[in-house]
């Protein structure tokens, strides 16, 4: 008996401790429910819009960064949407979002200066020029960058030339060297002249074309129309009339149009000049980021 | 006694916190299962990317990955989804995902008709495979075949499958249906115009015969006349032009032919076929 009673008064505590631990459990189920992660949250949809952010998924990082505007004001959430807009190349909506942020804001500067980079990246050299000439709102603390992209906007058009003296001003001594090689290709340009081709095959069929560049065409050109040519003299000398005025149909098509095609090859031969121009300037610009500034605040 | 409860408080207490952060993970994965199913890929990937951002134990991450690179793929963002594959291949928790997911990878680069790398993954694959998977590659083959435009190889593979197949057997049809281009360029050579007519051009094949004939027949003429400048200059620039075009012609249709063949049995694939696509 005294066995049993010593038992039951050993399994007591031990129910007790079972309850209390079943009721501290209960308790801390219902306070963690209360505290699980809501993963919308204002505060979680911008660390999520940070991180997709980071990671250039800008679509999506827009879309959270929308929703936790909706409930705070934040100018560097504003800034990083424009920013990521930009990227995405929708230059028209970037620019207008960084415009609500050229005043009354401590990224007002910024703003401004990606609003202008916006212009110049929409390809459209002359308005980003106009706005930098009559803009009252240009940022004080990027001025080089925006003189230095006006440069770059010269040479990106055709019929503009930059300023040597700017660009030696501007940029330092390695990436000068290199842009004003890419100033003298654009001020002198290997062009070949289309009268002096189309001249040149008027009185050497085949010769236009070989000044043009085109050597093969060039020699072929010549060829033909002298073999053409030959056989209607030849013809005519046999009165083989038919045929006679037919190959000097035939020679007379290809000496004319051997003419306009060394006209047309002489053009081929400056776009291909300026293509290369372009081509090289981009790879070496894409490679220098365009001189952009880069923000520590973004990567945050 | 109190050391106990405290013990036992702080077990039950981490337990529940780990529970509950789970529940709100697997919510957050229905969630995107939802959209998934639903054919709202873009949302999909996004509440997927949610899951892998708030999944710091990484509990999800190959089912996440997996899931991404599937809505990637179904919104033709091919180079997108095998980025996530060969993500989800790191985070594979078994062979048969491993497996699963480069499977996945071959498929991917079978609809990005880029044939080369699929042939070179399913070549790694086939290395370590057992029997069955070693079927399911040479299912792949045959259709990584079809892609490459090599019907006759991808009826074999799928005759290793199973000798019955259905794409076997639909393979072979468009192998027999093709037109031979190098019968095409022979029967030019030796008459102008057959070649055309065999691929169902008769009108220029019907040209190229007229034109070959009378600049022949000039040609021939000047020859006769011993004018061989003449038999020279119409032969080489007029004769042998339109020749050498003839046979190139027949070459041309019957590429595209075979072109419209391929393509019209791929898309008869992609809307009647019910087994498995790419």
């Amino acid at each position: 008996m005294l066995t049993n009673k010593h038992k039951s008064n050993t399994a007591l505590p031990n129910l007790n401790f079972i309850k209390s631990a079943i009721i501290i459990f209960i308790l801390l189920t219902a306070i963690t429910e209360g505290q699980t992660t809501d993963f919308f949250t204002p505060q979680n949809r911008l660390n999520f819009g940070n991180h997709l952010f980071s990671e250039k998924d800008y679509l999506r990082a827009i879309g959270e960064f929308k929703s936790y505007l909706q409930t705070t004001n934040n100018d560097t959430i504003k800034f990083k949407m424009a920013f990521a807009l930009s990227e995405m190349k929708r230059f028209q909506e970037a620019g207008d979002n960084f415009k609500g942020l050229f005043f009354i804001s401590s990224l007002s500067e910024e703003a401004k200066f990606e609003f202008l980079k916006t212009n110049f990246l929409d390809e459209d050299s002359k308005t980003f020029r106009d706005i930098i000439n009559n803009s009252p709102f240009l940022p004080e603390k990027y001025l080089q960058n925006i003189n230095q992209l006006k440069q770059i906007s010269l040479f990106k058009e055709e019929n503009t030339l930059p300023d040597s003296n700017e660009i030696s001003n501007l940029f330092s001594e390695n990436e000068k060297i290199e842009l004003i090689k890419f100033y003298l290709r654009k001020k002198n340009p290997e062009y070949k002249s289309q009268g002096t081709a189309a001249l040149l095959s008027a009185i050497i069929p085949g010769l236009g074309k070989i000044y043009a560049g085109e050597i093969g065409d060039g020699i072929t050109s010549f060829l033909f129309t002298g073999v053409l040519s030959f056989l209607a003299y030849d013809n005519f000398k046999a009165n083989h009339d038919f045929r006679a005025w037919l190959f000097t149909g035939l020679a007379a098509w290809f000496y004319g149009g051997n003419i306009y095609g060394s006209a047309a090859a002489a053009q081929n031969y400056n776009a291909g000049i300026k293509f290369d121009f372009q081509n090289d300037l981009n790879i070496y610009l894409n490679s220098k980021n365009y001189f952009f500034p880069e923000y520590e605040f973004l990567d945050k | 006694m109190i050391k106990n409860i405290l013990n036992i408080v702080f077990i039950l207490s981490a337990f529940s916190n780990l529970l509950f952060a789970q529940n709100e993970l697997s919510r957050q994965r229905d969630f995107a299962n939802n959209l998934f199913e639903e054919g709202l890929f873009f949302d999909a990937v996004t509440e997927y990317k949610r899951l892998q951002y708030f999944d710091k134990n990484k509990i999800y991450e190959y089912d996440s990955n997996y899931k991404i690179a599937l809505s990637y793929k179904r919104g033709t963002k091919f180079d997108e989804a095998i980025n996530y594959f060969s993500k989800a291949v790191l985070s594979s928790r078994t062979d048969e995902e491993k497996f699963e997911t480069h499977v996945q990878i071959i498929r991917t680069n079978i609809l990005r008709k880029t044939t080369d790398r699929a042939f070179q993954l399913l070549n790694e694959l086939d290395k370590s495979a057992s029997y069955t998977q070693k079927k399911e590659i040479n299912y792949w083959r045959g259709w990584t075949y079809m892609f490459a435009d090599k019907w006759d190889s991808a009826a074999f593979y799928f005759s290793l499958v199973d000798y019955d197949h259905e794409l076997k057997n639909l393979a072979n049809d468009v192998k027999n249906d093709k037109y031979s281009v190098t019968f095409a360029k022979v029967i030019s050579y030796i008459l102008p115009g057959p070649g055309q007519f065999y691929t169902g051009n008769y009108l220029s094949g019907l040209m190229s015969l007229g034109w070959t004939a009378l600049w022949g027949y000039l040609t021939v003429d000047a020859i006769i006349d011993e004018r061989v400048f003449d038999a020279f200059a119409i032969g080489d620039l007029l004769f042998l032009r339109f020749y050498r075009g003839n046979i190139q012609n027949a070459e041309k249709f019957a590429v595209e032919k075979n072109i419209e063949i391929a393509n019209k049995t791929l898309r008869y694939l992609q809307n009647n076929y019910k087994g498995i696509k790419p």
